[in-house]
């Protein structure tokens, strides 16, 4: 275990190095995710503009979720952003290469890539956490300080457990790219309350494709909306399931590269 | 990560083959793209919920979901993605030879473009479509449509297709000179996108920010076609608007070949 | 050290018709190939042998590595490396072998050269004192310290590949595989490579199987050959006994004025038994074939161009495709194990 920490650190020195090497080309990289999500703000902002609120939900609350929103996303994107490539490197036979070290395959996989830009949607987030927070109704307390950063990473697990789940039907499918996509885009959804959906969104959105989870949930429970535990016991099921239903995946995608070759 | 992938997703968008090798392939591609609308129209329907009024700065429920709808198949019909060319023809060493003849190589490249994605794109708008056809018969959408308007319509998409690709190869060549990264594409997208219309339609944007879209030409491209099916403009606004949308297809198509033209005999003298 | 009993590799293809109608049939109902890349292949190999594996492209070679390194699994058949299965322990087989494929580096693209050696270090868990020491042997023999602080992407093809065999070698693997290492390189580079592996085998006897097309890596590295053709191994055996046998084996070709009309008796002319050399024409395309022992080249040379006129020659020594067709063609030559 040891070994696999100071491995990974030894990546990520590597990435802020070339980080800072390349920083034009980072600033411009953040930049753009920052814009990107600024257009996401100017819509709801353009929109409240029209209506009081969005079904029970004010301007300060709905940015309160765009913020919580971005920040699994963000570390998700930061971290595992390799897990895209997945598809595309069993397609060009580049898998052979984590098959013959004596390290987990997936863990090299994962630490090539370390995507500085997600800073971008990162620090919308945590900017636009700080701008409304003081302005709702939530007790700041250790307790929901912790609840808040325990679900954050939760959800990240939940966005990266669902990428490598689609990611991972490229060792039988030929191009999963798309398949990958639509998914992702599905996350979509729960940048809004789920609340405002029909029915059959809400229930893809919350026991399907659990995104639901990932920040609206927790959302709901920051600003007592909704009972914290329960959502805990529901992101903590979440994430045990898919987690572990990916790496299975995963794991049988690899024997099945093994036996059909490249 | 979407964005990240958004170039990537276009070229390949653009390059695939009309096969049933590919049907799943296309299906997904469909699929996403309509979960993509389908957001969007969900949202709306909340939005006009929460409202005391049924219209928005004009808009009823209905006929906002015509305008997503017609905007997203237009955004479809006029996707030009240069770079990609761009960066491949320096690989195979054609710029080089485009220097014998710098005009044609942009319209070589344009006419490129428009039969990799054309066939692309009609095929994948083609859900969009039937969806929209099946509609405008059936649903009470509140749109006007004519067959005058409609005809306009596709000369303007003709229109917002130059200027679709030649703002976007003005700059490709920008990004490619400056050798900067997808992050200069991605940006370019996020403007686009809010300053075209797709966002949200430009009648909601506060007058400061009106102004700026209509500086830009990205309105020309998606709103100008979009408004004139949904039959949104006065007589006199149509002529103005189709009017607009030439003089940006003649100045950009003008400001490409000069740019390209500077930055060839730039290279000539650097041996780029 | 490595046991290889009766490996088969079979992959399915499904084929599907040219055309339209081809296409929908396919997609409905698709014909399915299976093709067997190995074939009941068969050897042993003991530690410190340097072993040259040797095919036409598509013979089957890429994917008895890719076996034996773990990568693929067999249809059938046990492989033991070490004693250990490749594909069953991926790990602690992975810790005994290196790899170096010529076409593709096993190094980090965008990080300095040193850095991926750190890492590797982490990885394979090189003590200090066997870090310092291996990467004073690399520089010794492969010099890498003019570049070492390069990213990966930057060096050139000779540099690359000296750096991935020193990558290779680096945990001191009990057995080197390699595809084709020395491919594309220059004679400088080659030389380094071989020096590299020819010490490594002598200090540590490390077991090294060595795919190429490159007579010379064979000739300076290998000990034994191992032939497989459409994925059947049709000899294994030493290599002296390869030359020996085909090594001398030369073709020379010549282009003549006119086209031969009457047969004439070429063996006369050269004073030579007429088994002594064969002989194919077409038209004015002439073609001897003999053994360099027996005959010169000078002396064919000479007898044909003192009786034709010959506007074009052309000598082509041996190779591994004449060598494989000419031993697939006298019949299996029969495998001893020394």
């Amino acid at each position: 275990m040891k070994r696999y920490f100071e491995i990974y650190l030894k990546f990520l020195a590597q990435h802020l190095k070339r980080m800072l090497q390349y920083r034009s080309d980072f600033l411009i990289g953040a930049g753009s995710f920052l814009f990107i999500q600024a257009s996401g703000i100017l819509f709801m902002v353009l929109i409240f503009q029209q209506i009081p609120d969005l079904n029970g939900w004010s301007l300060t609350e709905m940015m309160f979720l765009y913020g919580y929103f971005q920040l699994p996303r963000g570390i998700d994107h930061l971290l595992t952003d390799n897990i895209w490539l997945i598809p595309t490197k069993v397609r060009r036979g580049e898998i052979d290469r984590y098959l013959l070290r004596p390290i987990n395959p997936l863990f090299q996989l994962v630490i090539e890539r370390f995507q500085i830009e997600a800073f971008g949607e990162l620090i919308v987030g945590v900017a636009l956490m700080i701008y409304t927070i003081p302005l709702l109704n939530i007790d700041l307390t250790v307790w929901t300080v912790l609840l808040g950063l325990l679900f954050i990473i939760l959800g990240s697990l939940i966005y990266t457990s669902i990428k490598l789940i689609t990611a991972s039907i490229g060792f039988w499918v030929i191009n999963s790219m798309p398949i990958m996509t639509t998914v992702y885009n599905i996350a979509d959804f729960s940048k809004y309350p789920t609340t405002i959906f029909p029915k059959v969104i809400q229930y893809t959105v919350t026991y399907l494709i659990p995104f639901a989870f990932v920040s609206f949930l927790p959302a709901t429970a920051l600003l007592n909306r909704s009972n914290g535990l329960e959502i805990l016991l529901g992101s903590v099921i979440a994430v045990s399931v898919l987690s572990i239903a990916a790496y299975r995946l995963w794991v049988l995608g690899l024997k099945s590269y093994q036996s059909v070759g490249s | 990560m979407f964005q990240t992938i958004k170039p990537y997703w276009a070229y390949a968008k653009a390059s695939f083959t009309v096969g049933f090798a590919y049907r799943l392939h296309i299906l997904f591609w469909v699929l996403s793209d309509l979960v993509q609308v389908g957001v969007l129209l969900l949202i709306w329907i909340a939005i006009y919920g929460n409202s005391s009024s049924t219209t928005m700065q004009g808009y009823t429920l209905a006929q906002m979901m015509m305008y997503n709808l017609i905007i997203y198949m237009t955004a479809s019909f006029t996707y030009m993605k240069p770079l990609f060319d761009l960066a491949d023809d320096h690989f195979d060493g054609k710029v080089a030879m485009s220097l014998i003849k710098p005009t044609k190589y942009i319209y070589e490249v344009f006419f490129r473009n428009l039969g990799n994605n054309f066939v692309g794109n009609i095929i994948i708008s083609l859900p969009l479509m039937i969806v929209l056809s099946t509609l405008t018969v059936t649903a009470n959408h509140g749109v006007n449509f004519t067959l005058g308007t409609t005809i306009l319509y596709v000369f303007s998409i003709l229109l917002a297709l130059l200027i679709s690709f030649f703002s976007n190869f003005i700059f490709a060549t920008m990004v490619f000179v400056t050798d900067a990264t997808f992050g200069m594409m991605q940006l370019n997208e996020a403007v686009v996108r809010i300053f075209s219309g797709s966002l949200i339609p430009l009648s909601f944007f506060p007058g400061w920010l009106k102004t700026i879209a209509y500086i830009l030409p990205y309105a020309s491209v998606y709103t100008v076609p979009t408004l004139i099916l949904m039959n949104r403009y006065t007589n006199s606004e149509l002529w103005i608007n189709l009017g607009i949308q030439l003089a940006w297809a003649i100045g950009l198509i003008i400001g490409a070949n000069l740019i390209w033209s500077v930055i060839i005999t730039k290279m000539k003298v650097h041996g780029g | 050290m490595i046991e290889a009993k009766h490996i088969s590799k079979s992959f399915v293809k499904y084929e599907k018709e040219k055309g339209l109608i081809g296409m929908i049939k396919g997609f409905v109902n698709a014909k399915k190939v299976i093709k067997k890349a190995v074939d009941n292949v068969s050897f042993t190999i003991q530690e410190g042998e340097v072993i040259g594996y040797i095919g036409a492209n598509g013979a089957g070679k890429s994917t008895t590595i890719k076996m034996l390194t773990g990568i693929l699994t067999p249809t059938s058949g046990e492989i033991l490396v070490d004693g250990i299965i490749p594909y069953k322990d991926r790990v602690r087989n992975a810790r005994n072998i290196g790899v170096v494929f010529g076409q593709r580096t096993q190094l980090w693209w965008d990080l300095p050269l040193v850095e991926s050696f750190s890492i590797l270090k982490e990885i394979y868990q090189v003590s200090n004192e066997d870090y310092k020491a291996r990467m004073e042997m690399f520089e010794d023999v492969l010099q890498l310290s003019e570049f070492i602080k390069s990213p990966v992407r930057t060096l050139s093809l000779g540099q690359r590949m000296r750096a991935d065999i020193a990558a290779s070698l680096l945990h001191n693997p009990k057995v080197l595989y390699l595809d084709e290492p020395t491919i594309g390189l220059d004679v400088n580079a080659k030389l380094k490579m071989r020096q590299a592996i020819k010490t490594m085998n002598k200090t540590f006897k490390t077991t090294v199987i060595l795919t190429t097309h490159d007579l010379d890596d064979i000739e300076e590295l290998c000990n034994r050959i191992l032939i497989i053709d459409n994925g059947k191994i049709i000899y294994d055996g030493a290599l002296s006994d390869i030359k020996t046998k085909y090594g001398s084996d030369t073709k020379v070709s010549f282009v003549l004025k006119e086209a031969w009309t009457d047969f004439v008796d070429l063996a006369h002319l050269m004073e030579v038994d007429p088994k002594d050399i064969i002989v194919k024409v077409d038209e004015d395309k002439l073609e001897i074939g003999f053994d360099k022992r027996i005959l010169s080249v000078a002396h064919v040379a000479q007898v044909i161009m003192k009786n034709y006129e010959v506007t074009d020659l052309k000598i082509m020594e041996t190779d591994i495709e004449s060598i494989v067709s000419r031993i697939y063609n006298e019949g299996k030559v029969n495998v001893s194990n020394d």
